[in-house]
């Protein structure tokens, strides 16, 4: 369990003029999370979404007690970052943003994994396994044996995972596991972590990214940052449900004449768009932008009347990305 | 505490590997040391410096090879810290379970290590081809080689410290080093210099340190420069805690600022 409690951090930024000392630094603060109250379950998958700047690396690094809060505290797997943070490293795995840093460039992959296999506290007789059962989850265990200087960005980052399930703890801080990843690998990466370790092996998992689909595909719950703040916490269904946008009915019908095309938009009141699908059969392709679906009714039996042939209809649920954005502008106005 | 001596093999093994991955280095280090070696012992060979004979009842080619020799151990101890707190891999290794105290002997060991091979292939020059004699205080020797360390590692922790926070440029280590080549007994006995300046020598470990390593090497008990020992030991005591202290509050200081990272 991940329990933030008002968990704070302000950055001081000091513009330096050149060939001038203290006296003449202007200091400006930005508060990079504000009174953070977050509760993360045991074996949840739960993810961080938010734009640049919206303050998730410096919540995982808080975690990770690699950042000190200015105000508030967490406690990971039951132990607090301030007081106790010797045990929440015990407890937790990581992986960050951060670009190729951490590794040793002059030793090869399997190496480096040794190196902090031990810093990680792997016992000495599973090191081997363990590295070996990582390198070819990652995909990784043909290159082991490659200088990390040698390897691409791609590579960097599925030795990163690797590194970070080592110490098999029970709480994984992912900042971006598959930024630089090529589709295929992305893929493969996204159902280890959804199928093996959230499901079978039922770790707590931090996942943060930009990909509002990926979010959505992989995560319990989703977490929307901003600027420090948090927008909004629910399942990736219902945040997109908080889009108050109006609803969008698709639909495809056939032997339709322009005066009933004409009579449907008076029906419809709101708006209507339509294209012609397919000129011999007068086909049309027909996007209703109502209010409320109730409405759809007066449409379905204005169609049966006339009988209008209807060889589709669909029902656009607003993306998450639609909410993503909605909840971004909500919250700047 | 096995497990943390674990560590610190881990730690000698991935430097062993990466410094062993540069070949051409290892050659130009290795001609480095025994050039050094040759210059040195060549220089004094037939010199004589009446204040050494006096003080440490040895020939000049003993005082330089023995100076030249230990000083490995003083110039690597006094960098250390900074070198294994480089932001590149700082952030990784302190969000594992490693204790402070164990990444900072762990990043010490191989440099040291290798120093002691340094040092064997300057007494072996000395002894081998130049007639130095010694009769070695193994233990003794150990001791002062364990607190000149110590003390310096002190000191390089402090440097660590300052640079963790001002991201370049370390005053303390540079002050340190320009003090032990003029004041810290190394390849002349500081008392040669005009009488209020050499003093700065009593407020350094390292005069200390190669005072009695000297000592000791030609087969002089500690009880027999005891004063010069404690001192050393006393220092030591002061800098290391001293130095801890201050890289442990610079690193919280750089995590609560969040400039851990940063160049």
């Amino acid at each position: 369990m991940i329990e933030m409690i008002d968990l704070t951090k302000i950055f001081t930024i000091r513009k330096r003029k050149l060939f001038a000392f203290h006296s003449s630094m202007d200091h400006k603060t930005i508060k990079a999370l504000d009174h953070v109250n977050l509760k993360v379950r045991p074996g949840e998958l739960f993810g961080l979404l938010g734009p640049n700047g919206a303050g998730k690396t410096t919540l995982i690094k808080l975690l990770s007690t690699l950042l000190i809060p200015d105000e508030g505290t967490a406690y990971v797997n039951g132990f607090s970052i301030l007081e106790d943070p010797m045990n929440v490293r015990k407890s937790i795995g990581t992986l960050f943003s951060v670009g190729d840093r951490g590794f040793f460039w002059r030793l090869d992959g399997y190496k480096n994994l040794e190196f902090f296999a031990s810093i990680y506290n792997v016992p000495r007789n599973k090191r081997k396994e363990r590295i070996q059962q990582l390198l070819e989850i990652v995909g990784l265990s043909h290159e082991s044996s490659i200088i990390y200087q040698r390897y691409s960005l791609g590579m960097k980052r599925k030795l990163m995972l690797a590194r970070a399930l080592l110490p098999d703890p029970p709480i994984l801080f992912l900042d971006e596991p598959t930024a630089n990843l090529d589709p295929i690998s992305a893929r493969s990466i996204r159902s280890y972590i959804k199928t093996t370790l959230s499901q079978d092996f039922k770790k707590t998992i931090i996942y943060t990214t930009h990909n509002i689909e990926e979010a959505a595909e992989l995560c319990d719950r989703i977490c929307v940052l901003h600027v420090g703040h948090v927008l909004a916490l629910d399942t990736p269904d219902n945040i997109r449900n908080m889009v108050k946008t109006k609803k969008i009915i698709e639909i495809v019908i056939k032997n339709v004449t322009p005066r009933q095309i004409e009579q449907l938009e008076a029906l419809n009141k709101t708006s209507l768009e339509y294209q012609v699908d397919n000129d011999e059969t007068n086909q049309y392709r027909i996007q209703l932008c109502m209010d409320r679906l109730d409405s759809l009714s007066v449409i379905i039996r204005f169609l049966s009347q006339h009988r209008i042939e209807v060889v589709d209809l669909s029902y656009k649920k607003p993306t998450l990305e639609e909410a993503f954005i909605y909840l971004v502008q909500k919250r700047n106005q | 505490m096995f497990e943390e001596l674990h560590k610190i093999y881990s730690f000698i093994k991935r430097d062993i590997f990466s410094w062993s991955s540069y070949k051409l280095n290892i050659l130009l280090i290795i001609i480095s040391t025994v050039f050094g070696a040759l210059a040195y012992a060549f220089l004094s060979v037939n010199a004589q410096m009446q204040i050494v004979t006096q003080k440490y009842n040895m020939s000049l080619l003993s005082y330089l090879i023995i100076g030249l020799a230990f000083s490995t151990y003083i110039n690597q101890s006094l960098n250390v810290v900074q070198k294994a707190s480089s932001p590149w891999w700082l952030e990784e290794v302190l969000v594992s379970p490693t204790r402070l105290i164990t990444f900072i002997v762990g990043s010490a060991a191989w440099g040291l290590i290798w120093n002691t091979i340094a040092v064997l292939i300057y007494l072996g020059i000395g002894i081998g081809f130049f007639g130095l004699t010694l009769n070695i205080n193994i233990l003794g020797t150990l001791l002062i080689v364990a607190l000149g360390i110590s003390s310096c590692i002190g000191f390089s922790m402090i440097g660590a410290g300052v640079l963790i926070i001002v991201k370049q440029g370390d005053p303390i280590s540079w002050l340190v080093q320009i003090f032990t080549e003029l004041f810290g007994n190394v390849l002349f006995p500081p008392e040669v210099m005009p009488y209020p300046l050499h003093l700065i020598s009593y407020l350094l470990p390292q005069y200390y340190f190669f005072k009695c390593i000297r000592l000791t090497l030609i087969g002089y008990s500690i009880a027999s420069f005891l004063q010069d020992f404690i001192i050393l030991v006393l220092l030591t005591a002061i800098l290391l805690p001293i130095g801890y202290k201050i890289y442990a509050w610079c690193l919280h200081r750089a995590k609560k600022e969040g400039t851990l990272s940063w160049f």
